[in-house]
């Protein structure tokens, strides 16, 4: 039987209430220490290993701060450093760093996770290199082409030492300068997503959910950016929001498919908490008033890009796909079943908006966006009481609680007096709050019981 | 054992990535052909930004009216190669092609901006319009801009790299 990991305050009510049956005779001292001795290892392996990650953090954060000193120091006396010397500077860093870091957690293995720490600082002096020999030799070549060269030159660093925190930095990189080709020089970047691929295959290789979560909206993003570029208008954000939501729901489908599956079951989480937010954040923005003009005057006035209905279809395709499989895969489990069933409806959903929403008027599309919101904040929390995950309540509410004060704003700011808007307002949102989070408080401490009990 | 070979070759990657950017300005610099540009005055609050200065030259935006070009229709990020002729002290574009130019001549390669097909004007950017100079150091520069000059190496693919910047003749070093 595989244990499974238990909260530090739940051992310390254990304790407490072991102590208690004591008192009370329903056990005697033999079976006080038998039942704390069963937990107790969990602890102190719980405490070895957060102490293991203390190190790993703080070691992590000394190497940021040598980078940072190392950099501030060429600074300084940049311009009395004969240019061979600055070279020689910059190389010789990086390598001293590499091979120290490597001797101490590979070679003589004494102080493995300062060694680690110090190969992240090599990757770092390795990106600051880039900059400081464009510096030097003043090349003004295409900028995001720096960061893409940082990214992908530290990524076979990630796969020799499957470090994890050079996967992040690598997983950010790539992001950032995805943002800078498309924001500064319109362009689509479509070698992005060869290269996102690469870091999501590493992340899985190295068991990282940390590392996929981050990795994920950097795909939103980019299609958002696309999405803008294709439209050429601030005007498309409509377009944006809608084909987001189709790819949050793509995520989440992926999410809940690699639950079937023994081994990918563990990155679950990442697609499903990712998936979720880009669902929930884009259908909010689109829900607002605002946008049923700017869409109206889109269609009258321009055409819709081509980017937007060839990405929108395939996300949407996907996403329709994920959910047959795994309607498919996993019939028998009511669980997937709702799962499944909750997404084919919403991308239907999305997908009527998408290509008729200029068709529906100012007032249909208002409504209809904000019915799809607030039907799919309700079934995503049913669905999470009703499968037991914790997580689905908690983004539910917390959405339902943003689409509250939202509408609040956008029906009642010009109805009501300021001052009157503000009291009702802070009223609600205390009262309304309040009892919103004791009810979620009750019914995660429930789920947390009955999943223990089981 | 082997970790170690993989890891000293990831290493030794990252170095080559760091000697190609070099080389290839290293290459310029040393084959390329000096030539000397005469700077444009740009807008005061653009020329100073932060530790660089930026430059703008004679080359950077070109009258068609008055410089041929082999088509008159230019996209946005295309390269083209601006045919380069001395005039006295400094290089002045000739004219501007889409290929590169054959039989020695010299060009040198820019990537197209923007370009006004009403006034004809096409604005193009070499890859040297910054200049690196210490922090605080830029006012000097920019006290003097009417009279700044750049040495440009441009090699016999088009590229180019910044050698200097002279005032009144003499080079800018920074102490």
């Amino acid at each position: 039987m595989t244990r499974q990991r238990v909260p530090g305050k739940w051992l310390q009510w254990l304790e407490s209430e072991v102590a208690a049956w004591r008192n009370e005779g329903l056990i005697d001292d033999g079976q006080v220490g038998t039942i704390l001795n069963r937990y107790t290892a969990m602890r102190e392996n719980d405490e070895a290993e957060r102490g293991g990650k203390l190190v790993t953090v703080l070691a992590v954060l000394g190497a940021l701060l040598v980078g940072v000193g190392v950099i501030t120091f060429f600074a300084a006396n940049w311009q009395v450093i004969p240019k061979w010397v600055k070279v020689s500077l910059v190389f010789g860093s990086i390598v001293v760093s590499y091979a120290v870091g490597y001797y101490l957690a590979f070679e003589k293995q004494n102080y493995p996770r300062v060694g680690r720490a110090i190969i992240f600082l090599g990757s770092i002096l390795y990106g600051a290199g880039i900059w400081l020999v464009a510096q030097i030799f003043h090349i003004n070549a295409h900028y995001p082409d720096g960061v893409l060269f940082w990214a992908i030159g530290i990524v076979p660093i990630v796969v020799v030492c499957s470090s994890l925190s050079i996967l992040i930095e690598a997983s950010l990189l790539l992001t950032l300068a995805t943002i800078l080709e498309q924001t500064g020089f319109q362009n689509s970047n479509y070698m992005y997503l060869p290269l996102m691929a690469v870091i999501i295959i590493l992340s899985y290789r190295l068991k990282s959910r940390l590392a996929v979560g981050l990795t994920l909206p950097g795909m939103a993003v980019w299609l958002a950016i696309n999405t803008a570029i294709s439209f050429k208008s601030s005007e498309a954000i409509v377009y944006i929001g809608i084909v987001n939501m189709a790819l949050g729901l793509l995520f989440y489908g992926l999410g809940c498919l690699q639950k079937t599956a023994e081994r990918l079951a563990v990155m679950k989480t990442p697609f499903q908490i990712v998936g979720l937010l880009v669902f929930f954040l884009s259908s909010f923005i689109v829900s607002f008033k605002w946008f049923s003009y700017s869409q109206e005057s889109f269609i009258r006035t321009f055409t819709v890009s081509p980017f937007f209905t060839t990405s929108f279809s395939i996300v949407a395709l996907l996403a329709f796909g994920s959910s047959v499989l795994l309607l498919r895969r996993d019939r028998a489990k009511k669980e997937s079943f709702r799962e499944a069933v909750f997404m084919l409806i919403v991308v239907a959903a999305v997908s009527v908006v998408a290509f008729t929403g200029f068709l529906m008027g100012r007032t249909g599309f208002v409504a209809y966006t904000n019915i799809l919101l607030f039907a799919s904040v309700v079934a995503v929390i049913v669905m999470g009481y009703v499968n037991k995950e914790p997580v689905l309540i908690n983004f539910g509410l917390i959405f339902f609680v943003l689409d509250v004060i939202a509408r609040y704003f956008d029906f009642f700011w010009d109805m009501l007096d300021k001052s009157v808007f503000f009291i009702v307002g802070g009223l609600l949102l205390l009262i309304g709050g309040t009892i919103l989070e004791r009810r979620r408080r009750k019914i995660v401490q429930e789920m947390k019981v009955k999943n223990y009990a089981a | 054992m082997r970790r170690k070979l993989w890891f000293t070759l990831a290493v030794v990657l990252q170095i080559i990535v760091l000697v190609v950017m070099i080389g290839m300005k290293w290459s310029t610099l040393a084959y390329g052909t000096k030539i000397l540009l005469k700077t444009k005055p740009v807008d005061p609050w653009d020329l100073f930004r932060g530790d660089y200065v930026v430059l703008n030259y004679d080359l950077s935006d070109l009258n068609l009216k008055t410089i041929p070009a082999d088509i008159s229709d230019f996209k946005n990020n295309e390269t083209v190669y601006v045919v380069l002729k001395q005039q006295g002290r400094y290089w002045v574009a000739d004219s501007v092609s889409h290929t590169r130019p054959s039989g020695g001549t010299l060009a040198i390669k820019g990537v197209v901006i923007y370009y006004n097909s009403g006034d004809k004007v096409l604005n193009l950017q070499y890859g040297i319009e910054s200049y690196f100079v210490p922090q605080d150091q830029g006012r000097t520069i920019e006290k003097e801009r009417s009279s700044l000059e750049a040495e440009v190496s441009v090699d016999s693919s088009g590229n180019s790299a910044l050698v200097g910047l002279f005032i009144q003749g003499k080079e800018v070093k920074f102490q």
